[in-house]
């Protein structure tokens, strides 16, 4: 049974050894002070063909790191620093959800003067300009007329060629140079 | 990776989930598993057999507290030397400070002489022992059968597999494997009284 035991420390400390193995055996040297020490005497004699020199570990260095971790149990919690990433996902989705909302409102504040002029062409009533326009955009409106103007003077052209061509449909044409001045 | 390697690695994160759950059992295996590693590696820095195993105790105290953010992103190993190797630097540095403070106090000086670090393992008796125990493996290895301290050798002194021994050898891996642990056996025993004696268990 030993010899058992000790070759399968054999294989352990060479990595030979499969896993469930290894679990059981671990536990053994674990509970067994005998089978700890045969543990550590293979492994002291790797050291020193490996290296020419060793170093004596405590008979107790296990014992005491255990004994360490029993009187500081405050210290270990996993699951709070895993959950901590999940604190700030959902901190980003707050911001998110919020960001996205004031997008929203200013939209619809930009979105109100427009279907309020859309109600008003709908109505077919004649539009005179917003009040609420301000200089800036009159002064913007200020060139296009004599654009306006050269436009005009082109459609007039062509229909002066329509009529030379002999085309009958020369009142849509009018119709259209004049909607075109009205506006 | 051999498939041993991964083996290793399988166990680990075994280990490490279960402590990770609260089993505070399955660290002490951990330790057991590289307590040597470790103590080497922060050796390697410190140059101080003693100090090691402090630092290697603290090096497996500071893996414990920060398991719980251990993501198995790297290996377990890897992850633990890492903090060994910091933890090995972080006290050269506090060592070299405390070199540099010229001014201690009476207390101070006293708490330093009674640490238990500097009362136990190098004073001349030890030294005597080890060379002691050095000589005591390299005469045993000496007189091993030729394929015993071969296998042996082989595997402690040039790291092959039991695989590549087996090719090297032209035998069987289990021959290998029992070669390996009877040479173990066979210095293990003339070890024994003499660790026994230095109390070096």
């Amino acid at each position: 049974m030993n010899n058992t035991l000790h070759q399968k420390i054999s294989q352990f400390l060479d990595n030979d050894l499969a896993d469930p193995e290894a679990l059981e055996l671990l536990q053994a040297i674990h509970s067994d002070n005998a089978l700890n020490q045969t543990y550590q005497h293979y492994a002291l004699i790797s050291q020193v063909i490996k290296t020419g020199d060793y170093i004596p570990v405590k008979p107790d260095f296990a014992a005491q790191i255990s004994a360490r971790i029993e009187q500081e149990p405050y210290h270990f919690n996993p699951s709070l620093k895993k959950s901590a990433p999940s604190r700030y996902r959902w901190y980003a989705v707050a911001a998110s959800v919020l960001a996205l909302s004031v997008l929203v409102v200013n939209y619809d504040k930009q979105l109100t003067p427009t279907s309020h002029q859309a109600s008003m062409l709908s109505m077919s009533k004649p539009t005179p300009p917003p009040p609420t326009k301000t200089a800036s955009q009159l002064a913007q409106n200020q060139p296009q007329k004599p654009l306006n103007k050269r436009i005009n003077d082109y459609l007039q052209a062509h229909n002066n060629s329509v009529y030379t061509s002999g085309e009958t449909n020369t009142a849509a044409s009018l119709t259209s140079v004049t909607s075109y001045n009205q506006k | 990776m051999n498939s041993k390697t991964r083996t290793s690695e399988q166990l680990d994160d075994e280990l490490v989930s279960r402590v990770q759950q609260g089993d505070k059992k399955a660290y002490d295996l951990l330790v057991i598993k590289y307590q040597h590693k470790i103590i080497q590696l922060v050796n390697r820095y410190l140059k101080d057999p003693s100090e090691a195993q402090d630092v290697a105790q603290e090096t497996f105290i500071k893996a414990y507290k920060a398991i719980g953010s251990f993501r198995g992103e790297s290996a377990f190993y890897t992850w633990l030397y890492r903090i060994a190797i910091n933890t090995a630097k972080n006290y050269l540095l506090s060592r070299a400070r405390r070199n540099t403070n010229a001014e201690l106090d009476i207390d101070d000086a006293e708490a330093i002489e009674n640490a238990p670090q500097l009362q136990g393992l190098e004073t001349p008796e030890r030294l005597l022992v080890n060379q002691d125990i050095v000589e005591t493996i390299q005469a045993t290895i000496d007189a091993l059968p030729e394929e015993m301290r071969t296998a042996i050798m082989l595997r402690e002194f040039d790291g092959l597999s039991y695989e590549e021994i087996a090719i090297a050898m032209d035998c069987p891996v289990g021959t290998v494997r029992s070669r390996i642990f009877r040479a173990r056996e066979a210095i293990n025993s003339q070890l024994t009284p003499l660790l026994e004696h230095g109390d070096f268990r």
